[in-house]
């Protein structure tokens, strides 16, 4: 199991854009965009949101094979770390989940802001409405910035 | 033709000019999903898309084993955003695809004044299976910008009728206005060594930068220039931070010779270089800048390469063609001329330097000596002094950088124009000329 420090909590939770990897059994990749990214007291789980509406795919991948990648990328410095694990889509999500991710997709936004992305098209990167969480173990991270350190293990 | 996919690619090209990120999904061996994010994924034709093979090792090991893979691009404009299931095809290493992406990838690059950074191994060409929507809620599509032939008529018709290479100039960037939106942009011209650009021409930025210089090869005009390729920079600030993160420490360097800074807005998000040629030889660059990320789509692109085209044939039609009551009881302006690299400075200001300082000087030396202000082109060029080449010495050229300098820096002395081929030089205030002694004989 992976331990995540404050520091990475820190980015993790901060204005990261945030895309799902997963695959189903046949190894057919799917890729999403997430919102939320919350790291749990144990500091070895994370959960995170996908939209219900676009979801489908992914939450049958995790339901199949349990394997989620999710990278949380700066939008501003390109600062990118890759989680890697094993999870499941919890039943049901509350207040205060759709609270934190309105906190995670109003950094978001301003964090585009900054690299010249109109408010309105920022604004249609996510749809409004039912979210479902997905809380997976963290057995490996990376870092993922662009570079010659690029995939290598944190 | 009808597209196979639920979205034609090409209905949907600005989401592969790497504007906002892409996404990229691929299986592990273990069936483990890997992912990161893409700078570009460039379309290739309507059934393909190339992935720039960088820093990526785990998305190339997983292709080698599982080639599937599964990308996410975000239209710009409208936030929509799109997945595209792919099977890995084959590997470029050379060719124009792969040249094409390398400048991409070296433009971005040349922010920072770096070079093989972002060292491109390669470009994996993938097949699309699939291109499909992502539910959102406003799903309007982005507009597609139109261009205009009728205009592009009118503009080919009005250069071919340009009298001189300061109406050639005129026009284009009248052009640039007109057809393209853009009202700023800049032209710069190769000097005779075929080794620098200097900037002859500009509208709509806080500094003019005429006379600004910049060696072919460096930075994004002089990369342009160097490999005859279009530049397009459709996000500045993330192409910025991409270079920045990829070298891990920031440094400002545009590769430019700042002792004139080239032409450039200050909040610019947006860039399209597009070298000029003529008979296969570089005449120079025609270079637009916007405030608005996106703002030069693929239409754009074309259609700034086909001005260029013209503006090159047109300069290189009308050939490189181009004076002062005296001055009355001022306080002389010291004019002084060093001859190592030809820099002229009016009361230690720096003005230019190069062929178009050593020009000044001659014609300020002529009238200190002979009281003459009218001149001809045609004397320039037979004047051995000036060493201007025998073949293409862009001596008209020199001349507008020269004026618009002159105008900017001073309003005592002045280059006008009196007919084809003659200028007269005017001078209102008295000057003292300084030749500084560096070894080489002043002119």
């Amino acid at each position: 199991m992976y331990r995540i420090d404050e520091a990475l909590q820190e980015f993790v939770e901060s204005g990261v854009a945030v895309i799902v990897g997963t695959a189903d059994a046949a190894g057919r990749p799917h890729v999403r965009p997430g919102w939320g990214p919350r790291v749990h007291p144990s500091r070895t789980r994370v959960s995170f949101f996908l939209e219900a509406e676009r979801a489908p795919v992914p939450l049958g991948d995790i339901a199949a094979t349990g394997q989620i990648a999710i990278t949380c990328s700066d939008p501003i410095t390109y600062r990118s770390v890759q989680l890697k694990g094993h999870g499941h889509a919890a039943p049901e999500t509350t207040a205060e989940d759709e609270a934190w991710v309105a906190r995670h997709r109003a950094a978001f936004i301003a964090a585009v802001a900054i690299v010249g992305d109109p408010p309105h098209a920022a604004r249609n990167r996510w749809i409004e409405g039912a979210l479902v969480r997905v809380d997976f173990d963290v057995e490996r991270a990376f870092n993922q910035t662009p570079g010659p350190g690029a995939g290598g293990p944190l | 033709m009808t597209s196979p996919f639920q979205v034609a690619l090409e209905s949907v090209p600005t989401c592969f000019e790497g504007t906002i990120p892409s996404a990229i999904c691929t299986v592990g061996a273990d069936g483990a999903p890997n992912v990161t994010h893409l700078s570009v994924v460039h379309r290739v034709d309507e059934r393909h898309v190339a992935l720039s093979r960088q820093f990526f090792k785990k998305t190339e090991e997983n292709t080698s084993l599982n080639p599937l893979a599964q990308v996410e691009v975000v239209e710009p404009g409208t936030g929509r955003t799109f997945v595209l299931d792919l099977r890995y095809d084959h590997t470029e290493t050379a060719g124009d695809l792969f040249e094409r992406m390398r400048t991409r990838l070296d433009a971005v690059a040349a922010f920072e004044g770096m070079s093989n950074v972002f060292q491109l191994r390669g470009v994996d060409v993938c097949e699309v299976l699939e291109c499909a929507p992502l539910p959102c809620e406003f799903p309007a599509a982005e507009p597609v910008r139109g261009v205009s032939l009728e205009r592009l008529e009118a503009f080919s018709h009005h250069l071919a009728g340009s009298e001189d290479l300061d109406d050639v100039l005129r026009r284009t960037l009248d052009a640039c206005a007109e057809l393209l939106d853009c009202h700023h942009a800049y032209v710069m011209l190769a000097d005779e060594t075929a080794q620098r650009l200097y900037t002859v021409a500009s509208a709509g930025f806080p500094a003019s930068g005429a006379g600004s210089e910049i060696a072919i090869g460096s930075g994004i005009v002089g990369l342009a220039a160097q490999r005859r390729q279009t530049i397009r920079v459709t996000n500045m600030a993330r192409d910025l931070g991409y270079a920045h993160a990829a070298r891990g420490e920031f440094a400002e360097d545009r590769g430019g010779d700042d002792t004139i800074p080239l032409p450039s807005l200050p909040e610019r998000q947006s860039q399209l270089v597009t070298p000029m040629l003529a008979s296969r030889q570089l005449v120079g660059v025609l270079a637009l800048e916007s405030e608005s990320a996106g703002a030069f789509q693929a239409a754009d692109e074309c259609l700034a390469g086909i001005m260029a085209s013209q503006v090159a044939m047109a300069i290189a039609a009308v050939g490189s063609s181009m004076a002062a009551p005296a001055s009355v009881g001022l306080r002389p302006v010291q004019v002084k001329y060093y001859a190592d690299d030809e820099s002229v400075f009016l009361d230690n200001e720096y003005l230019i330097k190069g062929v178009a300082g050593g020009i000044l000087w001659r014609l300020l030396r002529i009238h200190d000596q002979e009281h003459r202000v009218d001149f001809s082109n045609r004397e320039m060029r037979l004047d051995n002094t000036l060493g201007l080449p025998d073949v293409k010495d862009n001596l008209e050229a020199r001349l507008i950088l020269l004026r618009k300098r002159l105008e900017e820096r001073c309003d005592y002395l002045r280059i006008e124009k009196t007919g084809r081929g003659r200028f007269r030089l005017e001078i209102t205030r008295p000057l003292e000329l300084v030749a500084v002694d560096t070894g080489s004989p002043s002119r």
